[in-house]
C-alpha cells in the first residue's frame, strides 16, 4: 500500500532546533522522528512511501536514502528550487503537493496514507482503514479529543453518530469551535480525491480541502480510535515529549544496552557507574565521556561524543551529539548544544554567542581562553569547592532524588503521600517532620487525581518525584491531564499558625504554598504536573 | 551605554541602562562599580531591570567588583535587583545565583543590606 509523508516544513516553532536539521530529523532519544512513522507504517503494510521535502531535504534523503534499510521503498518529492544551492521552497501547500505527485505519474492508484513528519503516534493504521472502506469514504481523518483552549492551533470538526463529518472549521477561536475534536492530520484518502484539488496552484488539507469535502456533502469521515499522538510542534513540546518517552509514558525500544536500570548506552562509553552520580531514567549515546564527580540526573538523554565533566550537573536534559558541559555548569531542565541552549519553554538562553564557552561548547573545539575568561573560571571554580553553610557543619548529604508511579486512583494517593513524605525524611529536610508538609502533599496528590487524571482513561498514573540539592527541596507530582491554571480555587483568608482558621473547602492550594513557597504548574500537553519547592 | 548611578540610605544603585552588558561596555562598567569602591563605597545594588543578556565580559565586571568588595571585611557586599528572566537563567547555570543575592525590586535590595 502506499503512504505520503508531510516533511517539508521549515519548522519554525521549533527553532533553533530546526536551524540544522529539519523537523522530520530532530533525533527523539537518539532516533530521527520520521524513522518511528516509517516503522509504524511498514509494520501495517505501508511499504511504498513518498515524502515530500523541501527545507533541507539532502539530510531526509541522505538518512533514509531509498528505504530499504528500513525495509520499505521509498522516494521524494521536492517542492521548491535550488538558486545558487540555496532552496527556495515553492508553497504548494499540503494538497497541492499531492496533486503534483499524482500529476507526475499517478502514483496513488488506491487508497492511500498521508501523515504529517512532526508527531509520532502509535495509531492501528490497519483499523482505521477497515474504518474508511467499512464507510466506503472518500476521504477519512483520524480525530482526537482536546481541551478547548487549544482548539486554535487544530482543525475542528462536527461528526454525526456514524462519524461523517458535516463541519469542519480550520484552526477556529475556543468559543467559536462546534466542538473539541479535532484533526490529528492523519489522513486516508481515495484517489478521487484529485478531483477535488486544482492543479498548479497551493492548496492545503485542512485549510482547504476538508472544510470543502465537509460543505459539499461527500463521503468524509473522520475516526477517533485510542493511540497516543506526541506532536512535536515547537521546542517546548520536544523537551516534554523526551522527557516523557524516558518515563516510560509512551513506549520506545530503547538504543542500545541497558548498563544499570534505567540507565542506557551505547558502545565506546567512558563512563564508570560506580563513581559516577548517574541517576534513571538516563540515555547516554556512544563515544560519550561522562567523567567522575559529573551529576547527572534523569530524565536526561546525553548525545553521541559528548563530554560531560566533572563536577557538572545535567538534570532533566537533552544534550545534542558533541557537546561538552563543563565543571562549572549546572543545567537543569535544559536542551544544550555546542550551538545554543533553550529552556524547557522553549526560551533562548544566550551562551553560545556570548563568551559562555567556557561553560558550555562544542566538544569538538579548542579554545584559547582569555585572561578575563580565566579569572571568571578561577572566581566559579573556587565557589564551587565545597563549603560549610551558615551553621558551620557541612552538609551531611549530596543531592538525592527519589520516584515513585502510582496508579490514579483513591487508594493510591495514601502510599504516594508516605512515599513522598518518608523520601523526604530520609533526605534529612526538617518540614518533612511537621504535619502540614504531608497534608500538602496529600493536597497536591488529590489535585492530580480530581483535575488531572479525571475523565482520563482507566491506566492513567500518577508519578511523584522528590528531589533535594543543597538546602532545597523539590517535589514534583505528574499526571496525565490537560492541566489547569493556579489557582484552582479562591484563596480565603486564614492563618498557617492555626489551624482552626482553615477552611474545610477550597483550600488545596494555599495550604501547599504555606509549605512550599514555589508553587508552579509545569508542563502542558499529555504530561502535566505541579511542581512545589522549599529551601530550609 | 548610560550607567545611572545614586545613593539611596547609603547604599549605591547603578543601573545599566542598557539590554546588553557585553564586550563593547563592559569595561565601561567594570570602571564604574570600581570607581565607586575606590571612593570607599562598600554596599552596591546593581539594577539589572534594563539587562536582557549579560556577556562572561559583563559578568566579569560583577565579579570583579564583588571580589574587590569582599577584600575588606565587613557587611560589604554586590547585590543585583530586577534580575529578568534569560540573565536568571544563565546565573542558574553557572551557579552563580548562589554568589550574588537578588531581589526583586531595587527597595528590596537596598533594604536588605543591615
Amino acid at each position: 500500500m502506499k503512504a505520503t509523508i508531510l516533511a517539508g516544513g521549515r519548522g519554525t516553532r521549533a527553532r533553533p532546533l530546526t536551524n540544522t536539521v529539519p523537523k522530520a530529523m530532530i533525533p527523539i532519544i537518539s532516533k530521527p522522528l520520521m524513522e518511528f512513522l516509517i516503522d509504524l507504517l511498514k509494520q501495517h503494510g505501508f511499504d511504498q512511501i513518498i515524502v515530500s521535502t523541501s527545507y533541507l531535504a539532502e539530510s531526509i534523503e541522505a538518512y533514509f536514502r531509498d528505504g530499504a534499510r528500513f525495509g520499505v521503498q521509498m522516494a521524494y518529492s521536492f517542492e521548491g528550487h535550488l538558486t545558487d544551492r540555496h532552496t527556495i521552497p515553492e508553497g504548494l501547500g499540503s494538497a497541492g503537493g499531492l496533486k503534483k505527485i499524482q500529476e507526475f505519474s499517478g502514483f496513488f492508484d488506491d487508497t492511500f496514507v498521508v501523515l504529517c513528519g512532526d508527531a509520532i503516534i502509535d495509531l492501528d493504521l490497519t483499523a482505521a482503514l477497515a474504518f474508511h472502506r467499512d464507510r466506503k469514504a472518500l476521504a477519512t481523518i483520524v480525530l482526537k479529543d482536546v481541551p478547548r483552549a487549544q482548539v486554535g492551533s487544530y482543525g475542528v470538526v462536527r461528526t454525526t453518530p456514524d462519524g461523517r463529518i458535516v463541519q469542519f472549521q480550520e484552526k477556529p477561536s475556543p468559543q467559536d469551535a462546534v466542538s473539541t475534536t479535532i484533526n490529528t492530520g492523519i489522513y486516508f484518502f481515495e484517489p478521487e480525491i484529485f478531483d477535488h484539488i486544482p492543479a498548479g496552484t497551493a492548496f492545503d488539507i485542512g485549510g482547504q480541502l476538508c472544510p470543502q469535502l465537509a460543505a459539499r456533502g461527500l463521503p468524509f469521515y473522520g475516526v477517533t480510535l485510542p493511540f497516543a499522538w506526541i506532536d512535536i510542534g515547537s521546542t517546548a513540546d520536544y523537551w516534554r515529549a523526551t522527557q516523557m518517552i524516558l518515563r516510560g509514558g509512551f513506549k520506545v525500544e530503547m538504543p542500545g544496552r541497558e548498563l544499570a536500570p534505567g540507565i542506557w548506552g551505547g558502545i565506546n562509553l567512558s563512563v564508570d557507574l560506580a563513581t559516577t552520580d548517574v541517576r534513571p531514567p538516563v540515555h547516554i549515546g556512544s563515544s560519550t565521556a561522562i567523567e567522575p564527580g559529573a551529576t547527572v540526573v534523569g530524565p536526561t538523554v546525553i548525545g553521541r561524543n559528548c563530554l560531560i565533566q566533572a563536577g557538572a550537573r545535567v538534570d532533566a536534559c537533552i544534550v545534542d551529539d558533541y557537546t561538552r558541559v563543563s565543571g562549572f555548569a549546572e543545567v537543569h531542565e535544559k536542551i544544550v548544544s555546542g550551538r545554543f541552549c533553550v529552556d524547557r519553554d522553549g526560551r533562548n538562553v544566550e551562551l553560545a554567542a556570548t563568551g559562555y564557552g567556557f561553560v558550555v561548547d562544542d566538544a569538538r573545539e579548542r579554545h584559547r581562553w582569555s585572561d578575563d575568561d580565566r579569572i571568571l573560571m578561577e572566581f566559579l571554580a573556587s565557589q564551587n569547592a565545597p563549603h560549610p553553610d551558615a551553621s558551620g557543619s557541612s552538609h551531611p548529604d549530596g543531592p538525592c532524588y527519589a520516584t515513585l508511579t502510582v496508579p490514579s486512583r483513591v487508594e493510591s494517593i495514601r502510599l504516594a503521600a508516605e512515599f513522598v513524605v518518608r523520601s523526604a525524611r530520609n533526605m534529612h529536610v526538617p518540614p518533612a517532620a511537621d504535619s502540614l508538609f504531608e497534608v500538602a502533599i496529600v493536597e497536591a496528590l488529590n489535585n492530580a487525581l480530581k483535575h488531572g487524571n479525571a475523565a482520563q482513561r482507566p491506566g492513567a498514573l500518577i508519578v511523584c518525584e522528590v528531589e533535594r540539592s543543597d538546602r532545597r527541596l523539590t517535589v514534583r507530582i505528574f499526571d496525565q491531564g490537560s492541566g489547569f491554571v493556579l489557582p484552582l480555587a479562591p484563596q480565603p483568608e486564614w492563618s498557617a499558625g492555626d489551624t482552626s482558621t482553615i477552611p474545610e473547602r477550597g483550600l488545596g492550594i494555599p495550604i501547599i504554598e504555606s509549605v512550599f513557597p514555589i508553587v508552579r504548574t509545569i508542563g502542558h500537553r499529555g504530561d502535566f504536573g505541579v511542581e512545589m519547592a522549599l529551601t530550609f | 551605554m548610560r550607567i545611572d548611578v545614586d545613593e539611596r540610605e547609603g547604599v549605591a544603585v547603578v543601573r545599566p541602562a542598557s539590554e546588553r552588558v557585553d564586550l563593547q561596555v563592559a569595561g565601561r562598567f567594570r570602571a564604574a562599580l570600581l570607581q565607586l569602591i575606590d571612593a570607599g563605597q562598600r554596599r552596591v545594588v546593581v539594577d539589572m531591570g534594563a539587562v536582557q543578556l549579560v556577556d562572561s565580559s559583563g559578568l566579569g565586571a560583577l565579579v570583579s567588583a564583588l571580589k574587590t568588595i569582599k577584600l575588606v571585611k565587613g557587611d560589604g557586599d554586590l547585590r543585583l535587583a530586577n534580575v529578568q528572566p534569560p540573565v536568571v537563567a544563565l546565573l542558574e547555570i553557572i551557579r552563580l545565583n548562589r554568589v550574588f543575592a537578588s531581589y526583586p525590586s531595587v527597595e528590596q535590595a537596598v533594604h536588605s543590606f543591615p
